[in-house]
């Protein structure tokens, strides 16, 4: 078991990508770390370099108290689920998750042992002796996850191990990985594109945009106090609604909608006028007595214990945040369809189609953000 | 499917067994007649019109072939040549190809670069370089002589065609491989041969059939009767009866069933998709 830390680690592909950007990093003895981020934003290249296969520009990472930058991965002693399994198509289910264990010399009797042990935890005992290509997807992903299990590295990497698994599947991996981990208590790094999963698996999220570290905090800090508009997008689903304000003397004004600022979020502002972001998450929209935003209800969803009520409002300006006009992320979540915005409403709503409403903004919980940079000011 | 594209479709297949048919025909007519004469009476074999069932079948040639000037032992001379080739070569040439493959090392382009030209230069003009320094390294005369030098003159398409292969193996698998901790060597024997199998076999097939049919560079070097090799004793055949077709089609035929079986013992490796299953996708 050991820590694993990144100091101002860079890596620049030969074609001049900059996957990682200067990364710094303190992974604890045991910790269980999420590192989520969208696609492309070099998650997997993060990982790759702890693990040694891939070279480090600039920086240093260091594996307990060792610096690993030029040390070959056989020597790391790390265990790595990949994000397409690379399982090995020649060899049976058990030969593959065995293989590890062979290749340290391992006694035949113990392997086989530990093969059973790893594959009954991953319900896969039944296709020991199947080759990869007569398994389904989620079988082969629980394969790949076996052959990281059997061994006893000092520490996991998982490459979104569990994206390939139905939903309910990945429920159970999931508490089953946590379990695993509260026993084992090796340190891991597991990486995801799903905020959802990031939220219910971590102590700490580490989440990344283009090879940059946004924020690394709790799932509940993440969503409670983003550092900026990226983060406050990206975590929560329905995603957080953007709309343009303008800070007036101890109030925010969204629209012609005047908003008092809290004592908190007054003082953290101190002062400050200006444009700035107003940052709503769905639930933070409550309903008002005809007094507050007039709105337009579109369309409602139910989804069982809540209602998502989208609507659309003269009295708001949305406001598109930059990553999603550079990325063309459009099917992000409808809080961000265009003019559209979202509420969530309890299940016994009435609210329908077509309906006006009227809603206010919950001031202790609203978020604001600089309009240029989008960091976060309260 | 409409009834016009069934149409369509019924006489392109028409048209392509059509042609297959021309092209067997032309491939296996000489040797249907090179079989039906090994099995002629030597009075027989040029009369015309050109018979391909012998009247009076006889299996006097193979007979006469195999017990005539120490056959049996030029066949183990080849057979043993050839077995010994087929090994060397494959061996050395699927670990070079997986070093070209997959690792970078001063001076690999030129290296590979080097063994293309090797690919380029007609054997004739190699004859003489290559006569002396087998006379220097004392290779001349001797099977192991033959052996070092068929290994080497294999080597080059070997590795070329390996190599290519081995590329295609997915990177990710051998990357799986080091960190669950398999060194070079371990990653050659137990990822690169096994996903190579359809490419090894067929280098060891071209290899086999290379070494055994070899006949100019044997001419060459071998001078004591007892170390002869199989193309060398057909061609006597031809100087020595006054040319008696039927001995030397029985001897050419008896020399294709170690070829025979080489195919067959290789093709079964000729399975398709080997690696699928390992990547996502
Ligand atoms: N070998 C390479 N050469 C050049 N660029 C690369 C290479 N590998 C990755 N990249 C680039 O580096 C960036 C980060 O890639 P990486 O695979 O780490 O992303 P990721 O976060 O794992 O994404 P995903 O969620 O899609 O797996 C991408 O822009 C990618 O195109
Ligand atoms: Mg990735």
């Amino acid at each position: 078991m050991a820590t694993i830390a990144f100091n101002e680690v860079t890596k620049q592909f030969d074609d001049g990508t900059i996957a990682v950007d200067s990364l710094t990093l303190d992974v604890k003895d045991g910790e269980f770390l999420i590192l989520v981020g969208p696609s492309g934003c070099g998650k997997t290249t993060a990982l790759r370099m702890v693990a040694g296969l891939e070279e480090i520009t600039s920086g240093e990472i260091r594996i307990g108290d060792k610096v690993v930058n030029d040390l070959p991965p056989v020597e790391r002693d790390i265990a790595m689920v990949f994000q397409n399994y690379a399982l090995y198509p020649h060899m049976t289910v058990a030969e593959n998750i065995g293989f590890p264990l062979k290749q340290q010399g391992v006694k035949k009797d113990e392997a086989k042992q530990r093969v059973q042990d790893a594959a009954r935890l991953l319900s896969i005992e039944d296709l020991l002796h199947r080759k990869p290509r007569a398994l389904s997807g989620g079988q082969r992903q629980r394969v790949a996850i076996g052959r990281a299990l059997v061994r006893r590295p000092i520490a996991f990497l998982m490459d979104e191990p569990l994206s390939n698994l139905d939903a309910k599947l990945r429920v159970q991996m999931r508490a089953e990985l946590i379990s695993l981990h509260k026993r084992l208590g090796v340190t891991t790094i597991f990486v995801t594109h799903d905020q959802t999963e990031a939220m219910t698996l971590g102590d700490r999220v580490v989440v990344m945009n283009k090879g940059i570290v946004q924020q690394v905090d709790t799932p509940a800090q993440l969503y409670s106090h983003p550092a900026n508009t990226f983060v406050a997008g990206f975590i929560g689903s329905p995603a957080m609604n953007f709309l343009r304000g303008r800070l007036e003397g101890g109030a925010v004004l969204v629209g012609s909608h005047r908003v008092e600022l809290p004592d908190a979020t007054r003082s953290a502002v101190s002062g400050r006028t200006g444009d700035v972001v107003v940052g709503v998450r769905p639930e933070d929209f409550l309903s008002a007595n005809g007094d507050g935003i007039a709105a337009q209800v579109a369309f409602t969803e139910s989804l069982g214990p809540e209602t998502l009520v989208h609507f659309r409002s003269d009295a708001l300006e949305v406001v598109e945040r930059r990553e999603q006009v550079e990325a063309g992320e459009e099917e992000q979540s409808a809080g961000s369809l265009g003019e559209l915005f979202v509420a969530r409403f309890g299940p016994t709503t009435t609210v329908a189609a077509d309906q006006q409403v009227s809603l206010k903004i919950s001031a202790e919980r609203m978020l604001l953000f600089d309009a240029t940079s989008g960091h976060a000011l309260n | 499917m409409v009834v016009g594209d069934k149409r369509r479709a019924r006489l392109l297949i028409g048209v392509r067994l059509a042609l297959l048919t021309v092209g067997a025909v032309v491939m296996i007519i000489p040797f249907a007649y090179m079989v039906a004469t090994s099995f002629k009476q030597n009075t027989l074999v040029l009369q015309l019109p050109p018979q391909f069932i012998p009247h009076h079948p006889t299996t006097a040639n193979y007979h006469e072939a195999w017990s005539s000037n120490q056959f049996g032992r030029y066949f183990v001379n080849s057979l043993m040549v050839a077995a010994a080739t087929t090994v060397l070569a494959v061996l050395l040439s699927s670990m070079m190809a997986f070093a070209f493959a997959r690792f970078q090392f001063p001076g690999r382009r030129l290296l590979f670069g080097l063994l293309l030209i090797g690919l380029m230069v007609p054997t004739m003009m190699l004859l003489i370089p290559q006569f002396l320094l087998a006379r220097d390294i004392g290779a001349l005369n001797s099977l192991w002589g033959l052996v070092f030098f068929y290994t080497a003159m294999n080597l080059a398409l070997n590795t070329f065609l390996l190599r290519s292969f081995f590329q295609d193996i997915p990177r990710e698998l051998e990357e799986a491989m080091v960190v669950d901790g398999a060194g070079p060597f371990a990653r050659y024997r137990q990822l690169i041969l096994p996903l190579s199998r359809p490419a090894l076999a067929t280098v060891a097939i071209f290899t086999f059939l290379a070494s055994w049919d070899e006949f100019v560079w044997a001419l060459t070097v071998i001078n004591d009767p007892s170390r002869r090799t199989l193309p060398i004793a057909i061609a006597l055949f031809q100087g020595q009866h006054s040319t008696s077709w039927g001995l030397v089609f029985a001897a050419s035929l008896i020399a294709i069933l170690p070829v025979l079986g080489i195919f067959i013992t290789f093709q079964r490796q000729f399975v398709s998709g080997i690696a699928s299953g390992a990547l996502k996708g």
